[in-house]
């Protein structure tokens, strides 16, 4: 049976950590390879670097800085960074990354999704949704909105519609961020249960919990296959290991058997 | 020395750094010449069957790999590549490279198979041994990412199986030919010990 997967977003402004992290007995540190280097060997499934860089020529950046993790982590890479054309994602491609995170392309150019996923696969391109609970309507009947924030376009997309539209197109996955929800109060099960529904593609959880629970909850009732795992659970004192234990206690089956030697 | 072959579709760097990683000394290889004169062989890609299939043959590949195998040497197919091998795909209903009899076939949603794309990791139950499955666990987990998978001709090729809603295979193996549908090169400590067990195979089982 498929496990369930722990997610790791780092945001990096100009090839370093947005915000700085420390691991159990290390310093703080902003430096996203280390960083990564450390989350693997804890047994994260997957890692996500987010470009939050204000410039857009960040990209050459971000590919030195991925193939800097490729020589350490053997596992799947993403980059969500500034996407115009197929040969931004054949670069990250060619330096290791597994798929590429996409938002506004998806409407300003919704045939590099199908064409990123014919040229590199059916699970090439994610496509990520900033999702906001409104009133039910006509546009909106789901009750659920997609904010599109680098957009100055005043477009109105009903979340589950364009989940729905954007993997006809041929994205291979759906994050999911409330724009509700914060890391306190956990992950939005009703809208992650709904879009998981809806799709067949698999279903991330986007923006991370604080606590066990909120990633019970979510594989379970929202019935995602995949969740974002905030700083606070595997930073500081706590780590990726023990959250897996609790979810594997309570019946969610995780990878576990990391640290094998080769 | 792994020769790894450069086609269009392939995702070559995380193989080549996980073969860097063992301190196994790899090298990208262009030419069929190059194929031909290779101690062992892989392949790996996820771009869609066809897109591979297309490109193995514009490239010579295909014919090369033939001769390859025949001859012996150790072949690693991953992921589509491995697809590629097959002698006919359900995608666009044409010819594979038939290194070995079997289709591949797209997955089929169902009550167990609610998502069409099997992405994640995923445990594989070691049907038969080999060299390459030597040290693997019955914990160990590999990734996978494809929405088609390989169904042999004869069953006694798989060698290993996952669960997704249906069993499908997820080792394919016949003589000096390894094929995985997962990706051993984004599989942690489990996919490395497989590329280190590939790395030293002579190409018999």
């Amino acid at each position: 049976m498929i496990s369930k997967r722990l997610i790791a977003l780092l945001e990096i402004r100009m090839g370093k950590l947005l915000k700085s992290i420390r691991f159990r007995d290390a310093a703080e540190t902003t430096d996203p390879v280390a960083t990564a280097t450390t989350l693997y060997e804890s047994g994260i499934d997957e890692l996500i670097f987010y470009d939050n860089s204000p410039s857009s020529d960040s990209r050459d950046t971000m590919i030195k800085m991925v193939e800097m993790v490729r020589s350490k982590a053997c596992i799947p890479l993403g980059v969500g960074t500034a996407i115009r054309t197929i040969d931004d994602i054949s670069s990250l491609f060619g330096a290791g990354v597994q798929k590429v995170y996409v938002d506004t392309i998806a409407i300003l150019n919704p045939s590099i999704i199908s064409e990123a996923s014919q040229r590199f696969g059916c699970h090439s391109v994610s496509l990520s949704m900033d999702i906001r609970k409104m009133h039910k309507s006509l546009t909106i009947p789901s009750g659920y909105e997609v904010i599109f924030k680098s957009s100055k376009m005043p477009i109105r997309f009903d979340a589950v519609q364009w989940a729905t539209k954007c993997q006809e197109l041929g994205a291979g996955e759906v994050i999911i961020n409330s724009m509700d929800m914060t890391v306190k109060k956990g992950f939005d099960i009703p809208l992650i249960s709904l879009i998981s529904d809806a799709v067949t593609i698999p279903v991330i959880a986007g923006g991370g919990g604080l606590k066990e629970q909120h990633y019970l909850d979510v594989f379970t009732t929202g019935k995602a296959d995949g969740a974002m795992v905030s700083p606070a659970l595997y930073s500081d004192d706590h780590s990726i290991g023990e959250l897996k234990a609790v979810l594997k206690d309570n019946g969610v089956k995780v990878r576990l058997n990391m640290l094998q030697g080769v | 020395m792994v020769s790894i072959i450069e086609f269009e579709g392939a995702t070559n760097a995380a193989l080549s750094a996980a073969l860097s990683f063992l301190s196994i000394q790899s090298a990208i290889i262009r030419t069929q010449q190059a194929v031909a004169e290779s101690e062992r062989v892989v392949l790996t890609a996820s771009a869609p069957v066809q897109t591979v299939v297309k490109a193995l043959k514009k490239s010579g590949f295909g014919r090369t790999l033939r001769l390859a195998f025949d001859k012996g040497i150790p072949i690693l197919a991953c992921g589509s590549a491995a697809q590629a091998l097959v002698s006919s795909s359900e995608e666009g209903h044409s010819q594979c490279l038939e290194l070995f009899s079997g289709t591949s076939q797209r997955l089929r949603s169902s009550a167990s198979v609610p998502r069409l794309i099997h992405a994640g990791w995923n445990s594989i139950t070691v049907e038969k041994k080999h060299p390459l499955l030597a040290d693997i666990q019955p914990s160990d987990e590999f990734y996978f990412a494809h929405c088609s998978h390989i169904l042999p001709m004869e069953s006694s090729m798989v060698y290993a199986c996952s669960e997704y809603g249906i069993s499908m295979a997820a080792v394919i193996a016949t003589k000096n030919l390894f094929a995985t549908q997962f990706h051993p090169e984004l599989s942690g400590q489990a996919g490395l010990r497989l590329l280190k067990n590939f790395s030293l195979w002579k190409g018999t089982i």
